[in-house]
């Protein structure tokens, strides 16, 4: 139910929050250009475990996609999340642990109730649970004793070591350096204990299983430009299908070409277009934006021509919307109105401009100058400056038959023109 | 108009404690960006993520005392970020478990003595910050906004509203056409 208060309209326009499985039904709309349908394809299709890349920009909905590629797959595969920089809690993080944190949220998933409760445990379970609880305990804490329990008491100790695990590899620097130290040079014990689990989930709970590893733009990206050239096959090794969440800004660097050889497949989500290269309006991408609008808020919310207003301000980068909007109730509530009028979202439209003055410089403006009057609008020869353009959002990317175009942001335009002397 | 949130009457702004300040900083605690950073705690019900711009320590102690009242029954709370704590995470410490989960506002101070290293934190943390109800009010001074955006972009992108909030030197105003 759309929101019918500004209260409430404030809460639905959060720019904090992507859209989560259970929301999809609710919020979520389908875009033009989005990979998602294409990779929903390939992944039910083939024979053989994806590896994928998937890249957007910064608050282009790049969550969001993933919670709906999880629903359209939910039939035939278990998407099961690997946030790394939610385990690691650190600045960097290496191809040895991507593949231990994969390994513990398999475990827990394993151990869980959920699967647990399908039905009674054979022999192989057994005996891979109480073998994995032994590595486990023996690598790190140098300790491998166990009781002869039953193997209900074995699922919920491994269940708990697992999730213990997880929670010291981000708090103790003393459990990280000994997971570091341990698994550095047994990364195939790790595939191996990955492939069986994941033989033994999928047996019983009928489904493939893809992981969908995030966070990665959280890392330096230095240290992730190595991890993807130098680690690639550890990276794609698991069994289970893998979708990396990829950050942009190395889409564009020299070594992404050698980087993606190693994968079955790149995606880009672009974002909504609002009009084609060529300037004219693309109606379609237009009313993607008015229903992401109307899913969240009622219309009668808004004065009439805000909401066209907003989404012309966007540029169709959907994390952008959502701020202007949330803002521009903000004000109305400040003003103690109804509904949402022309000057509160100007208001909202003047503190993002802001935001970009302090962020651009000069010759980042006469450059956006340059891309603003140039009439193929290709994004062929990527130079740093017009990632650095892309990473701070003053160009906005989107795609065509043609390829990868970019245009200047519209809050952004007003500057363009103005006299910085 | 329909009043829709309960938010007090300026005049009563003007009160104690800062009533024995002249302006400039009585017309920001009076002004319309004020109101707007006040307003945020009472509408977000899952928290937010806000930054105030201020010019001078006691003004902002002025405008923290004022936000306070303005946010009660709310709790505020207040972290500094040192070189020994330069984690945003670690103002959780200072809570209970139920305050955790309840809403409040957690002004967060000095990010500029450990920078960009707590920039950096605020921005690999933003997903762990979101998950409490909390409305963080990142209090910089007006020249770090540039450089947040740049250190911090992906805590920067998500904010619910960038507030002036400098009583001593003005923003420069462009009208929008």
């Amino acid at each position: 139910m759309p929101a019918e208060t500004l209260e409430d309209a404030y809460n639905a326009l959060d720019p904090r929050r992507p859209i989560t499985p259970e929301q999809v039904d609710r919020l979520f709309v389908t875009r033009p250009s989005s990979p998602v349908r294409k990779i929903e394809a390939q992944l039910e299709l083939s024979d053989s475990r994806l590896k994928l890349l998937f890249v957007g920009h910064r608050g282009s909905g790049k969550s969001s996609e993933m919670a709906y590629l999880s629903t359209l797959l939910e039939a035939n595969f278990l998407s099961v999340p690997v946030p790394l920089y939610d385990i690691f809690k650190s600045p960097a993080v290496s191809h040895t642990e991507v593949i231990f944190a994969m390994t513990l949220r398999l475990l827990v998933l394993a151990t869980g109730e959920a699967v647990v409760a399908r039905g009674v445990l054979n022999n192989v379970w057994e005996h891979f649970l109480e073998e994995s609880y032994i590595t486990l305990k023996r690598l790190i804490f140098g300790d491998a004793h166990i009781e002869a329990d039953r193997q209900q008491t074995m699922t919920l100790k491994l269940n708990v070591l697992a999730a213990e695990l997880e929670t010291k590899i981000g708090t103790e620097s003393f459990t990280r350096s000994q997971v570091k130290e341990k698994f550095e040079g047994r990364v195939v014990d790790l595939l191996e204990q990955i492939d069986r689990v994941t033989h033994l989930l999928e047996e019983k709970i009928g489904r493939n299983l893809i992981l969908i590893v995030e966070d990665l733009d959280k890392f330096d990206p230095a240290d992730t430009r190595r991890l993807f050239l130098d680690h690639a096959r550890t990276l794609t090794a698991p069994h289970p299908s893998i979708i990396y969440s990829f950050p942009v800004a190395m889409r564009y660097d020299n070594d992404f070409k050698e980087i993606e050889q190693g994968f079955d497949d790149v995606h880009m989500l672009p974002n909504v277009a609002l009009k084609h290269r060529d300037g004219l309006p693309d109606d379609t991408g237009w009313e993607t934006m008015v229903r992401i609008c109307q899913r969240r808020v009622a219309p009668g919310l808004f004065a009439e021509g805000i909401t066209d207003r907003a989404i012309a301000l966007s540029g169709g980068h959907v994390k952008s919307f959502i701020q202007l909007m949330q803002q521009a109730v903000l004000n109305a509530v400040v003003d103690e109105a109804e509904i949402v009028q022309l000057s509160n979202l100007k208001e909202a439209q003047r503190a993002m401009r802001d935001d970009y003055i302090v962020l651009l410089r000069r010759e980042q403006i006469r450059l956006l100058r340059l891309l603003r009057d140039d009439p193929d609008k290709d994004l062929v020869d990527i130079t740093p400056e017009k990632q650095a353009l892309l990473s701070n959002g003053s160009l906005l990317e989107y795609a065509d038959e043609r390829g990868p175009w970019a245009d200047v942001n519209p809050v952004v335009l007003e500057l363009l023109d103005r006299d910085w002397a | 108009m329909k009043k829709i949130l309960d938010i007090p009457e300026r005049e009563s702004n003007l009160q104690s404690p800062i009533s024995n300040l002249q302006s400039p900083i009585s017309n920001v605690l009076a002004g319309r960006q004020f109101q707007a950073l006040a307003t945020v705690p009472l509408l977000a019900q899952r928290g937010a993520f806000v930054v105030a711009m201020y010019d001078t320590i006691l003004h902002r102690q002025a405008l923290v005392a004022q936000l306070r009242q303005q946010v009660a029954p709310q709790p505020l709370f207040e972290f500094t970020v040192t070189p020994l704590r330069p984690d945003v995470h670690e103002y959780l410490v200072q809570m209970t478990p139920q305050q955790q989960q309840e809403r409040a506002v957690v002004c967060i101070y000095d990010i500029e003595c450990v920078w960009p290293d707590a920039a950096r934190y605020l921005d690999r943390q933003r997903d762990v910050l979101s998950a409490y109800p909390h409305t963080l009010v990142l209090w910089i001074e007006r020249y770090t906004r540039g450089p947040l955006a740049q250190a911090a972009p992906n805590f920067f992108s998500r904010h619910s509203g960038v507030f002036d909030l400098c009583a001593l030197t003005e923003a420069p105003r462009i009208e929008i056409p």
